[in-house]
């Protein structure tokens, strides 16, 4: 790590400071838990897609927060931890059906709010898409045995 | 927003061309992007609109195709759900086996955000998909990542519910008593000065370094506190600032001429630490002013001050540097 020319004074105002800033937390009031930033802001932050005006008002938020600023660091960390590993790996093709059932486990349990229609907002899925899977399974034996 | 309905248009025609099997009808596609316009571009202090240019310049840097297929999956569509699981899954898997303490912690974790994607709620007849919270601003990837995070969050307050979120957040993960700054604490040492005396300074020490503080915009502010309190290493904070668009970047560069001239140049750790050393300076030479004419002390008090501040805290300062030492050298 390269180290600072730093006299003894900065030496000192940086001991200061430590001890200073930690015990503040924070350099603004504490906000109540409905005011933190949601994934959105914060992984926009994180990856420096936000502009300088949209910043200003998560940066302002972020020095008096110490809870979403101790995320966006643990996301700084974790981006650093992951290092370049984080690319999308490839992929072996999923057996076909497979999501469907991940849908139907995942939609038997929506909670109910309103009686026997709750999982309407579970959409159909496609025609074209069921004939595909059954075109694909029938393709595949096919092809080990052509192979 | 009327006035870039076309460009918006546009922009769903591409996406529907590419994934013609998602399904997203033009309404739901410009709300979506109404929400993101809202949500980064209306100046909710001044309540300045957005001019068109903006919001065009905004759009085209939205993760577009990251947006349609978020939009798709929280509407349930299977064939989005199939890319998104081929395209994300591992990277999922991945956080959650890192952040996770136990395997079963991470397929548990894992479990509870692809619950939380598809939405568990349903309010006036429409489930509440996590999906839709997301506004294409950041990457898919990127937003997954801190939704992974939280859930592993979730899932440490769940297990230990006598430490709050907050406690377990700001502590970086752990409980930490931090040693006091109190005169009691230093045994022998205050003997040199009475009570009344160290609290007067202690009152103006800390009166003196808020005053300094606040002196600095947001930028140093927040960077400062990503060094001391969050412990970032210098080159994470190297990391953070050299993104390309990264507005704290921007904020670097406008500190430097040689990078205004020369944007793409690396951030590198000693530019960071350079960079502190100018703050601490700034802080310092607010600091003793401060405390010469506000607090009206005299020299010999102000370095009794500064030696109060500093020898109580240097036991830590000195540990913490021990241990980023070796990471970074």
């Amino acid at each position: 790590m390269p180290r600072p020319k730093s006299n003894k004074e900065h030496v000192r105002m940086r001991r200061m400071l430590d001890n200073h800033l930690r015990r503040r937390a924070s350099l603004a009031p504490a906000l109540s838990a409905g005011a933190h930033l949601d994934e959105d802001a914060l992984s926009a932050f994180v990856e420096g897609r936000l502009s300088e005006k949209e910043s200003m008002p998560v940066t302002r938020h972020l020095v008096g927060c110490g809870t979403c600023r101790n995320i966006t660091a643990q996301l700084v960390r974790l981006d650093t931890e992951l290092g370049e590993d984080t690319e999308a790996a490839p992929f072996t093709v999923e057996e076909p059906g497979s999501i469907r059932r991940l849908l139907a486990d995942l939609a038997s349990r929506v909670l109910p709010s309103t009686g026997d229609d709750a999982v309407f907002a579970y959409h159909a899925p496609a025609d074209d898409f069921q004939k595909k899977e059954e075109a694909k399974e029938k393709e595949e034996p096919e092809d080990k045995e052509n192979g | 927003m009327t006035e870039c309905a076309a460009d918006i248009d546009a922009l769903h025609a591409r996406c529907a061309a590419l994934a013609p099997n998602y399904d997203i009808p033009s309404d739901i596609f410009h709300a979506a992007i109404r929400a993101a316009v809202d949500k980064y571009l209306l100046d909710a202090e001044e309540g300045n609109a957005p001019t068109p240019d903006q919001i065009v310049q905004f759009i085209s840097e939205l993760q577009i195709n990251d947006l349609y297929l978020a939009l798709a999956c929280a509407r349930g569509n299977e064939h989005a759900w199939w890319e998104f699981d081929q395209g994300y899954r591992r990277y999922i898997e991945r956080i959650a086996r890192h952040l996770a303490k136990a395997e079963a912690d991470a397929e548990e974790v894992i479990d509870s955000v692809y619950v939380e994607l598809y939405g568990t709620r349903v309010v006036n007849d429409v489930r509440q998909s996590k999906f839709a919270t997301y506004t294409g601003r950041g990457t898919l990837r990127g937003w997954l990542r801190t939704v992974v995070w939280h859930a592993v969050i979730d899932l440490h307050r769940a297990r230990r519910d006598e430490v709050s979120i907050d406690d377990w957040s700001e502590s970086g993960g752990e409980i930490r008593d931090r040693p006091g700054w109190r005169a009691e604490a230093r045994g022998g040492e205050s003997a040199m000065l009475d009570r009344v005396t160290r609290e007067r300074y202690r009152e103006a020490t800390v009166a003196a370094l808020d005053a300094s503080l606040a002196t600095l915009d947001d930028h140093e502010k927040l960077l400062l506190l990503y060094y001391h309190v969050e412990g970032l290493k210098l080159r994470e904070i190297a990391r953070l600032v050299e993104e390309p668009r990264s507005p704290l970047r921007r904020w670097f560069q406008r500190q430097s001429k040689r990078r205004v001239n020369i944007p793409e140049s690396r951030v590198h750790e000693s530019t960071v630490m350079r960079w502190l050393e100018k703050v601490y300076g700034k802080v310092l030479e607010r600091f003793r002013s401060e405390l010469q004419e506000k607090g009206g002390l005299s020299d010999a008090e102000i370095e009794a001050c500064v030696e109060m501040a500093t020898e109580d805290l240097a036991p830590e300062d000195v540990r913490r540097h021990l241990m980023d030492a070796p990471a970074e050298g």
